[in-house]
């Protein structure tokens, strides 16, 4: 689903059961993607799913009409998103800590390590996962999601200014985190 | 164009070289985005910092862009978690309001109870003894100036029963003279032994009673005077006869046989009859103030009396006294129990008046606060009866 297109068809969530089943069978996959892109993890994309219809539906006579159902749809999938995320992070600070970025140089990590793409799609996956709360958040919907900083703006409830300055570090961020691997880079 | 206003143009200008610098990688610009984006990149030196860093971020993160597994989730599975949801908020209801009602009823049922009428603990009135029978015996007014010798003379009764009371009183007993007018040993008797120093000072011991039986039938005087003229007796104070010696007697076997009888009389000796008369005084006084409804010092006078009374007989007259005003407390509860509230309130505020000073006083002004702020009359529960 692209967000960008014109909302006037799909403004509006009506009480009803047969409208609301149009709702969900038209964004259900492009929301499950967004979450998908957010958590990395199909499972949990499909719990925040399930929350984000739910939570819609249960305050579906709050929706006044004003912008998209969708970008209402996405706006409360990233609410809940970065609830998730905070209960987790929560959990992770009892846990102990192993999963860090790996320092290792590809010198150190041997020579067929070094050339396996999955250890190089993992070196990434795991650059941006570490990058900062926000940060990674709009690099992932910029990259993505495609995105404009206007609609992060929107989504995240978050300044244009912020977005572009998160935005700007995440991705100084990730090259820096890549450099190592330039050249193994698939 | 003030400086927001330029600050916010220049976001949107980075937003837009940001963009434009993605999608040259997606797709060909057109020559004016082209030309826009060369501009964004002279101007932003950290736009141009970003477009370098792109370039390669953009094809490490392909894999980011993987399509995603497809979602598990189906029409069918959201209907039934909005099933469960409506369920849960249905139950969540019903909780909320069978909570909000056992409030509801817990606070009204504690109003209920604030402003019902609360019991009162009676400590000293006992509400049985309103009917309770109180045997006493009276005292004669007599007791209050009875001496048995006066001015050197004996100072006679002249009823029995009369004369046994006062005994009682004096802790005496009753030396009983029978006459009659046609008897000329009693007359020998008064006018002889019986104005004999010697005798009128044992007398003091006793309380002497002259009976005349000069209205007695010709049968009763033969009964009366069967052992001999004059009838000669002596009583305890229950009325039990102790000794009788009829006939003509000179002083001397009068001193003899008076006493042998004080000699025989257990110890302690009587009390003086100064201690009788000023007891019998203050009971009279004490049963003026209960009259006059006035108990607290009805009380406080029977009280003294019942513990340093000088015989038995006046200290269960005080005793006796006590318990009258307590029953009479009793009866004032009871009386109002029956009344509308008005009247219970002003008999009670009358109680209360004339009991100050007596122990029933505080269950009296408490049974009155009662009916006066709630209005009605308060059960009664008495404490530990």
């Amino acid at each position: 689903m692209d967000l960008r297109a014109p909302v006037a068809a799909s403004r509006g969530v009506s009480n009803s059961d047969q409208d609301f089943r149009r709702l969900f069978e038209r964004e259900q996959a492009g929301l499950h993607r967004f979450l998908f892109r957010l958590t990395r993890n199909a499972s949990d994309a499909d719990d925040l799913l399930q929350e984000t219809f739910l939570t819609v539906w249960r305050k579906r006579e709050q929706f006044e009409g004003r912008g998209s159902a969708e970008g209402w749809l996405r706006r409360t999938a990233f609410r809940l998103y970065l609830n998730s995320r905070t209960r987790t992070d929560r959990r992770a600070d009892l846990a102990p800590r192993g999963d860090e970025l790996t320092t290792e140089s590809p010198a150190e990590s041997g020579l067929e390590r070094r050339e396996s793409v999955e250890f190089l799609v993992a070196k990434v996956l795991e650059a941006v996962r570490t990058l900062p709360d926000g940060a990674r958040e709009a690099f992932v919907l910029f990259r993505c999601e495609g995105l404009s900083c206007s609609e992060i703006a929107e989504i995240t409830g978050t300044p244009l200014k912020t977005v572009e300055t998160r935005l700007l570090r995440a991705t100084r961020q990730v090259a820096d985190r890549l450099r190592p691997f330039r050249r193994e880079v698939p | 164009m003030n400086q927001p206003e330029n600050e916010s143009r220049e976001f949107e200008a980075r937003s837009r070289g940001l963009e434009l610098i993605r999608a040259r990688y997606e797709r060909a610009l057109a020559p004016r985005e082209a030309a826009e984006l060369e501009r964004a990149l002279a101007s932003d030196p950290e736009l141009r910092e970003f477009a370098s860093d792109w370039s390669e971020v953009r094809a490490a993160t392909e894999a980011l862009s993987d399509a995603p597994p497809a979602s598990r989730m189906s029409w069918a599975t959201l209907s039934e978690a909005m099933e469960r949801e409506s369920h849960s908020r249905r139950a969540r209801w019903r909780r909320a309001a069978a909570v909000a009602a056992a409030l509801i009823g817990a606070a009204a049922l504690w109003w209920a109870l604030r402003n019902s009428p609360t019991a009162v603990r009676l400590q000293s009135i006992e509400l049985s003894r309103a009917s309770e029978p109180i045997s006493e015996t009276a005292l004669p007014a007599v007791l209050a100036t009875f001496r048995p010798v006066d001015s050197g003379a004996i100072r006679w009764l002249d009823d029995f029963d009369q004369a046994l009371a006062v005994a009682r009183a004096a802790d005496r007993p009753v030396f009983l003279f029978g006459s009659h007018p046609t008897c000329p040993m009693c007359l020998h008797m008064k006018a002889n032994a019986l104005v004999d120093e010697g005798v009128v000072a044992l007398v003091d011991g006793f309380v002497p009673v002259q009976i005349d039986h000069s209205k007695a039938t010709e049968a009763e005087v033969a009964e009366l005077f069967a052992a001999g003229w004059p009838r000669l007796e002596i009583y305890d104070a229950s009325g039990a006869l102790r000794t009788r010696f009829p006939g003509l007697h000179e002083a001397p076997e009068f001193v003899e046989v008076l006493s042998g009888e004080l000699a025989a009389r257990a110890q302690p000796p009587p009390p003086a009859w100064d201690a009788v008369q000023r007891a019998a005084a203050d009971l009279a006084g004490a049963r003026e103030h209960e009259a006059s409804r006035e108990f607290g010092a009805a009380f406080r006078d029977y009280s003294s009396l019942a513990a340093s009374a000088p015989s038995n007989a006046l200290a269960e007259a005080a005793r006796t006294g006590l318990a009258r005003i307590a029953a009479e407390s009793a009866r004032v509860v009871l009386a109002a129990r029956e009344e509308p509230p008005s009247a219970a309130r002003e008999r009670l505020e009358r109680s209360v008046a004339e009991f100050d000073g007596t122990p029933q006083s505080r269950d009296l002004a408490v049974v009155l606060e009662r009916v006066r702020e709630d209005g009605v009359f308060p059960s009664l529960v008495e404490d530990g009866r």
